[in-house]
Order: structure tokens, then C-alpha cells, then sequence
């Protein structure tokens, strides 16, 4: 599982996810992830477009983050391949309905600065 | 490292030991098992995050008894009435735990009120077309089922 992040202006924070969010997958970032999603209050865009598997592990991880970083003033929203598997395990659990889903990185940029 | 493995013609045979090490080896075995019987792929995937989350809840409920055993993977590809059906069966020595009627969370409203984990029921009972749970001889025996049209 790779992590990279982008710090487009001083708000806003482009994290990029690459691989398997299961079991194993998601602990191999979890700690950087939740240090760079959620440390301070920004407005953060989650890449999951090369994220080729979504567990429930791994949803744990985008509420968890997403929840922190309310609490602390900030927003995430995601950014999903249009008709995945991934996109729709978020459908089919609800997450699209708290976390806003976006298919392209521009869109997700400008909502997440809203 | 898994303990065995065996295929013969629609079926396909796995063990591993429970561990979440052994998940992507799980799942391995069941895209090879089901790309060999020209299973589709959408169909592949849909069956792959049921795989991943009856094994997360083995390994978060089965208890100190499912060690004793390894784990029982069945592949198998049938027909149902017009339909195909790929078919994977769960079998562990764990304390018994039914994904079928175990309390599911609810759909979050909010985020604020939304809990982080509890997905894994949803995403095996929205994923599987169809899904059967018994318990026999101190074992939990999960059975969950992907279908498609052949034509597809």
C-alpha cells in the first residue's frame, strides 16, 4: 500500500492512496495516514481512484479520519473511479452519503473548499 | 503458508490458518479458483469482499477455538435455474457467530453520528446474491453466492 500527499495551498491537502485497503493494507498506513489526513484542521481530498479493494477495515479508516477532522474544523471528501468496486462498496454501506464522492480531482478540490 | 489445496473440475479446495496475514493468500486463491472457471470479474470482486470480511469476522469473533483448526475454503461454480452461480463456503472451528442474523448497523445519517467499523455485515449481505449460515459438528459453516446471466 503507498501513501504520497500534496499540500495544494495551505488549506487544502491531496492525499493519494495506491493498492489494497484490507486488513494488511490499511495497517501499512494507517498511523501516516491519519497523521497526515487529520493531525490538523484542513480541507483534504482522499485520492482512491488507484485503490483496487476496498474492506470494511479500510472504510473504518476514511470515517475515523474524516470524523477527526470535523471535530476539527476541517472537511474530506473522496475522490472514487466512476462504476468501481470500491465506489460502490461505499454506496452500499452509506459512506457516499456522509463523505462526498467525486469522480474527478478538480471537482473533489472545489467542493472539499467549500 | 496454507496447509492445502485441491481442484477438481467446478471445485476448488483451500485451507489457511487464521491470521489476517493470510487474507490476501485467501483471496489469491479465489480469483485464481474463479478466473480458471471463466467466472466474470465484476462477479470475482463482489465475491473477493465477502471472502475478506468473513474472514475479518472469524478472526474478531471465532475465539481461542478457531486456532485449532485451519480454515476451510470451497470454491464451486453451478447453475441456478438460468443463472450461474459462483458459490465460496466459509468453514471455521470458532465460537459459533451467524453473519446472517447478527445486528447489522444502520445506514449513517450523519458523520458526526456515524461509527467507524460494523461495515463488513452490510458489504457481505449487499455483495452476495445469496448467503446461508449453519453450524454443525463445532463448526460455522458460511456459504455466500455471486449470480450473473451467462449472456453477460
Amino acid at each position: 500500500m503507498e501513501i504520497a500527499f500534496e499540500d495544494v495551498s495551505d488549506s487544502l491537502r491531496r492525499i493519494s492512496l495506491v493498492g489494497r485497503l484490507d486488513i494488511v493494507g490499511t495497517g501499512e498506513i494507517e498511523t501516516r495516514f491519519t497523521a497526515l489526513a487529520a493531525s490538523t484542521a484542513k480541507r483534504v481530498v482522499v485520492d482512491l481512484s488507484n485503490v483496487t479493494f476496498l474492506a470494511s477495515i479500510g472504510i473504518r479508516a476514511l470515517i475515523s479520519v474524516a470524523k477527526a477532522q470535523q471535530q476539527r474544523g476541517g472537511r474530506v471528501v473522496l475522490v472514487v473511479e466512476d462504476q468501481s468496486t470500491v465506489a460502490k462498496t461505499l454506496e452500499v454501506t452509506g459512506i457516499d452519503a456522509i463523505l462526498p464522492m467525486f469522480t474527478g480531482a478538480s471537482e473533489a478540490e472545489q467542493a472539499a473548499l467549500v | 503458508m496454507t496447509v492445502d489445496t485441491s481442484s477438481d473440475g467446478d471445485v476448488a479446495v483451500f485451507f489457511i490458518p487464521l491470521g489476517s496475514a493470510h487474507f490476501r493468500t485467501a483471496s489469491a486463491w479465489l480469483v485464481e479458483a474463479a478466473s480458471h472457471r471463466a467466472v466474470p470479474g465484476d462477479v470475482i470482486d463482489r465475491l473477493e469482499l465477502c471472502l475478506n470480511e468473513a474472514l475479518a469476522n472469524i478472526l474478531s469473533y471465532a475465539g481461542p477455538c478457531a486456532l485449532t483448526e485451519p480454515i476451510g475454503l470451497t470454491f464451486r461454480r453451478t447453475v441456478v435455474g438460468a443463472r450461474q452461480e459462483a458459490i465460496v463456503t466459509v468453514s471455521d472451528s470458532g465460537e459459533a457467530f451467524d453473519p446472517t442474523t447478527a445486528q447489522a448497523k444502520s445506514r449513517p445519517v450523519s458523520l458526526a453520528t456515524a461509527e467507524p467499523g460494523g461495515h463488513g455485515l452490510i458489504i457481505i449481505r449487499k455483495f452476495a446474491d445469496s448467503l446461508e449460515y449453519s453450524y454443525r459438528d463445532h463448526h460455522n459453516v458460511l456459504r455466500f453466492g455471486v449470480r450473473w446471466d451467462p449472456a453477460t
